[in-house]
C-alpha cells in the first residue's frame, strides 16, 4: 500500500473536528487484527530481521509510528511488525479499484483525497478521530520516500497530531529497505537483511510546555527526526525530501 | 536632505539636552551646531571628508556629530574608550581628515595619545573642550547647512563585531531618517516635542545615537545625557525629569529592577520601556515587571539597518518575540535559497531605505550583501510565525550530527537554572557529530552545581541533541559594550 502524505502546513489553517469514518460498515484494519500474526510470520520467513525496542510501543491507547523512509515495502513490515494493529492513511484513489476498495482499508487504510489544504485538513480530522479512538497510526515525518539515503527534516504533522489527541510518538528506525527494494523497484528482493528499532516514545504534550504554534511543532519535530536518525543511523539533511529535484511522492 | 536640518523645526527655546545641570536649548544647539561646521569649514573640511567623533555621552558628541552633518561632511564614530591599539585598527582603515574630540577628560586623553600617533595634525577640540595652543578649536562664523542627498554618507558606525572584526558600516542621511519615519509612524514608539528620553546608552552604538537621542531631538523633545551608566543615578534622572522614554539593554533593566526593587513610583512617568541590542531573557522581563510594574517592549535592528526594524510592545508575554516589522520594511526568512515554510529558522533578509548600502572599503564584501532584489542578508537566523523570532547569528550556529542549534536557546535554559549567573555556549569539534554543545557557566555568587546537574536540568528542557557535552564553570565570560555575548571571541584557555 502506498500511503499518501499530508501537507501539515495547509492543514494548520483549519480547525479540525475529530472524525471517523467507516467503508463498508466495519473499521479500517479489521483484517490486519486477524493476519497480523500470519503475515508477520509470514514476512519474517522472506527476509532476516533484527527487530530491537518492540517493548517501547505500548499495548493500547493512541500511539504514533514514526519511522524514517526508504521503500514502499517499509509500511507493510512495519505495520506487521510492531505488535499492534496499525493504521496509515492511503490514497483515494484505491477506492475506485475494485482490485484495493475492500482489501485496503480491512488492511488498515484510511482513504484521503489528495487535493488542497481542504483535503488535508479532512486527513488530519480522520487520523486524529481514530488516534483518539486510542489506535496506533503510521507516519512518515518526512513526508516522502528518501532518495538519496540520507533522512531529510521532518513535516510537522504527526507532533500536530499527537498533540491534539495526546498520542505518545514512537520513533522509529529503519535500515535495509533501500536495498531490499531500491527506489525504482517493484518487486523487493528476498532474503535480505533488514532492521527495525523502536525508540522511546516522545511525549509531545509534556515536551510541547502547554504550547501550539509553529516554533515549537518544529523544535519538537527536529527531536523526533534526531532520534530517528539514531536509531536509522542515517546522516541527517535539513532540507525536506520533497525539495531534492528527482523526487516524487509516492 | 540632511539629517543636520533635524534641529531646525523646534522652538529655540525647547530644550533640547540636559546634562548634570545644564540644559541647552534648541537655540542654543543651532548656534553651537553651525560654529562647529563653520570651525570645521574654517579648518578646510569639505562635504564628504570624513570625520571621527571622540567623545563621550555628553552635548559635545552631539554637537560635533550635527556639525559635521551641517559641514557637509561624514562622521565616524569610535568608541573612546577602546584600548589605543584598536582605535588605531579603527582609524587607519577610515583615514579620517580629522578627528573632534568632546570635552570629558577620557575624550581628551584619547585625543592626546592620538596626536602622538601620528594624528596631531588631525586633532580639532570641541569648542568647550580642552584649550591648548597645539589643538586647533572646531568653531568659527555660523555657517548655512550644506545641502546633502539622502544618498550621502552621513555616518560610519562600526558594527559590534560579534560574528568577527568591527566593521564601519556606512549609513546615509536617508537610511538614519528612515528609521525615524518608521518609528514615528507607530503609535507604540512615536515620539513627540514633549517626550523626555533618557541618554544612557554608549551613543557610538546605533540604539543610543539614532533610535534613542536622534529620535528625540527630531520630534522636537528633551534627551537627558548619562555618560556613564549607573542604576541609582539613572532612577533618580528618571524621577526628576519625569523621563517617559526609556530605551536600555537587558543588563540595565536588571540593575534598574535590583535597585528599584519593588518601589515602581519613579516609573510612573514612563511611556515606552524598551528593551534592545542584546537578547531580552524571561527572568529579565518577570523581574523588570515584578520590581518595577513594567511591561518591557523589545524590538530588532541591526546597525546596518540604521536600529529597528521590527517591534514587539509585549515582549514579557511573548517571550522570544521581537514583534512585527515597522512601516516601510520587508522582511523574508530564507532557508535554502527560497523562503521558508512558517515556523521554519532562515536567514533573516530585510529591505527598506533604512538598510545600508556597504562597509567602508570592502568591495569584495559588499558584493555579497545583498540578494538580487534589494535585500540584505543579516546572517541572522530567525522564524517568523505571525511575529519574528530571533534565533541566533548564523555563525553561531551549532551543527550535531546535522541538527542546527542555537547556542541562545541552550544558555537562555541554563540560564533558568537558580544557580547560574551568566553562560555562553559555542560549537567544538567532534569526530562522531561534527560539533559537540559545550557550556561555558558563570555560577551565581556563592551558588555550586555540578555539570551533571545543569545537563540534566537541559535534557528536561529541551532536545537530547542540544545538551552540553561539557559543562565549565567560569568567573567571567566577554561582552562588548552593550552586554553582547561575544561568542567568535572566546576562546577557552
Amino acid at each position: 500500500m502506498a500511503i499518501a502524505h499530508v501537507d501539515p502546513v495547509e492543514a494548520l489553517t483549519v480547525d479540525g473536528v475529530d472524525e471517523i469514518v467507516i467503508h463498508d460498515g466495519r473499521p479500517p484494519g479489521w483484517l490486519q487484527e486477524h493476519l497480523q500474526s500470519p503475515v508477520s510470520a509470514m514476512i519474517r520467513r522472506f527476509w532476516d530481521f533484527t527487530i530491537e525496542g518492540l517493548e517501547n510501543v505500548p499495548a493500547e491507547g493512541p500511539v504514533l509510528i514514526t519511522p524514517n523512509h526508504l521503500a514502499f515495502i517499509d509500511s507493510p513490515f512495519v505495520m506487521a511488525l510492531n505488535g499492534r494493529r496499525t493504521l496509515a492513511v492511503g490514497k483515494g484513489d484505491y477506492m475506485d479499484s475494485w482490485k484495493t476498495k475492500f482489501t485496503l482499508p480491512a488492511m488498515g487504510m484510511v482513504p484521503i483525497d489528495r487535493g488542497g489544504g481542504e483535503a488535508a485538513a479532512m486527513t488530519l480530522n480522520r487520523v486524529a478521530g481514530f488516534l483518539r479512538a486510542g489506535n496506533a497510526f503510521l507516519i512518515y515525518p518526512e513526508g516522502t520516500r528518501s532518495r538519496d539515503g540520507s533522512l531529510h527534516r521532518g513535516r510537522t504533522g504527526a507532533v500536530r497530531l499527537a498533540l491534539r489527541t495526546n498520542a505518545k510518538i514512537i520513533p522509529v528506525g529503519l535500515m535495509g529497505t533501500d536495498v531490499i527494494q531500491p527506489i525504482d523497484t517493484v518487486i523487493p528482493k528476498f532474503g535480505l537483511q533488514c532492521t527495525i528499532r523502536f525508540g522511546e516514545p516522545i511525549d509531545v504534550v509534556a515536551r510541547s510546555g502547554g504550547q501550539n504554534n509553529r516554533r515549537v511543532l518544529r523544535s519538537i519535530t527536529d527531536e523526533l527526526m534526531y532520534e530517528i536518525s539514531e536509531l536509522s543511523e542515517q546522516v541527517y539533511s535539513d532540507t525536506y525530501g520533497d525539495e531534492i529535484p528527482e523526487a516524487k511522492k509516492n | 536632505m540632511n539629517l543636520a536640518n533635524l534641529l531646525s523645526d523646534t522652538p529655540e527655546s525647547s530644550i533640547a539636552l540636559i546634562d548634570g545641570s545644564t540644559h541647552i536649548t534648541y537655540g542654543e544647539l543651532r548656534g553651537r551646531v553651525a560654529r562647529t561646521a563653520g570651525g570645521l569649514v574654517a579648518a578646510g573640511v569639505e562635504p564628504g571628508d570624513r570625520i571621527v567623533v571622540l567623545a563621550g555621552n555628553e552635548p559635545a558628541f552631539v554637537e560635533a556629530l550635527l556639525g559635521i552633518w551641517h559641514a557637509g561632511a561624514a562622521a565616524v564614530l569610535v568608541n573612546h574608550l577602546e584600548p589605543v591599539p584598536q582605535l588605531l585598527q579603527y582609524l587607519s582603515g577610515i583615514d579620517p581628515v580629522g578627528i573632534l574630540v568632546g570635552c570629558t577628560s577620557q575624550a581628551i586623553e584619547a585625543g592626546i595619545t592620538l596626536a602622538g600617533e601620528g594624528f596631531a595634525d588631525r586633532i580639532l577640540a570641541s569648542p568647550h573642550g580642552v584649550e591648548s595652543p597645539d589643538i586647533a578649536r572646531a568653531t568659527g562664523d555660523p555657517l548655512p547647512v550644506v545641502a546633502r542627498d539622502a544618498s550621502d554618507p552621513a555616518l560610519h558606525i562600526f558594527t559590534s563585531g560579534v560574528s568577527g572584526l568591527p566593521r564601519p558600516a556606512i549609513l546615509t542621511h536617508g537610511n538614519l531618517s528612515a528609521t525615524h519615519a518608521a518609528l514615528a509612524a507607530r503609535s507604540e514608539t512615536a515620539l513627540s516635542a514633549a517626550s523626555v528620553s533618557l541618554g544612557a546608552l554608549p551613543m557610538v552604538h546605533i540604539l543610543g545615537l539614532n533610535v534613542a537621542v536622534l529620535s528625540t531631538l527630531r520630534c522636537g523633545g528633551t534627551t537627558v545625557l548619562q555618560s556613564h551608566w549607573n542604576a541609582e543615578q539613572a532612577l533618580a534622572l528618571i524621577e526628576e525629569h519625569n523621563i517617559d522614554t526609556l530605551v536600555l539593554v537587558p543588563t540595565m533593566w536588571s540593575d534598574l529592577a535590583n535597585v528599584a526593587s519593588g518601589d515602581s513610583s519613579a516609573f510612573s512617568s514612563l511611556r515606552l520601556a524598551r528593551c534592545g541590542a542584546a537578547t531580552l531573557t524571561p527572568e529579565v522581563a518577570n523581574r523588570v515587571y515584578n520590581n518595577l510594574g513594567l511591561e518591557l517592549a523589545q524590538g530588532y535592528g541591526l546597525t546596518e539597518t540604521a536600529g529597528t526594524v521590527t517591534f514587539e510592545p509585549h515582549a514579557r508575554t511573548r517571550p522570544g518575540s521581537v514583534g512585527t516589522p515597522l512601516n516601510h520594511v520587508q522582511i523574508r526568512i530564507i532557508d535554502d535559497g527560497s523562503d521558508a515554510e512558517p515556523g521554519d529558522p532562515g536567514e533573516i533578509w530585510i529591505k527598506g531605505d533604512c538598510v545600508f548600502g556597504g562597509y567602508f572599503g570592502a568591495p569584495e564584501l559588499n558584493s555579497d550583501l545583498f540578494s538580487e532584489d534589494g535585500f540584505y542578508r543579516t546572517g541572522d537566523i530567525g522564524v517568523f510565525d505571525d511575529r519574528l523570532y530571533l534565533v541566533g547569528r548564523q555563525k553561531d550556529m551549532i551543527s550535531v550530527s546535522g541538527f542546527k542549534i542555537s547556542p541562545l536557546e541552550v544558555e537562555l535554559t541554563l540560564e533558568a537554572h537558580p544557580a547560574v549567573s551568566g553562560s555562553l555556549v559555542i560549537g567544538e569539534p567532534d569526530d562522531r557529530t561534527g560539533e559537540r554543545v559545550v557550556a561555558y557557566v558563570i555560577p551565581e555568587e556563592g551558588a555550586s552545581v555540578e555539570p551533571a546537574v545543569l545537563q540534566s536540568h537541559v535534557r528536561d528542557a529541551l532536545a537530547r541533541y542540544k545538551v552540553p557535552k561539557d559543562v565549565y564553570m567560569v568567573e567571567d565570560l566577554p561582552a562588548n559594550i552593550i552586554g553582547k555575548r561575544m561568542r567568535r571571541a572566546f576562546r577557552p584557555v
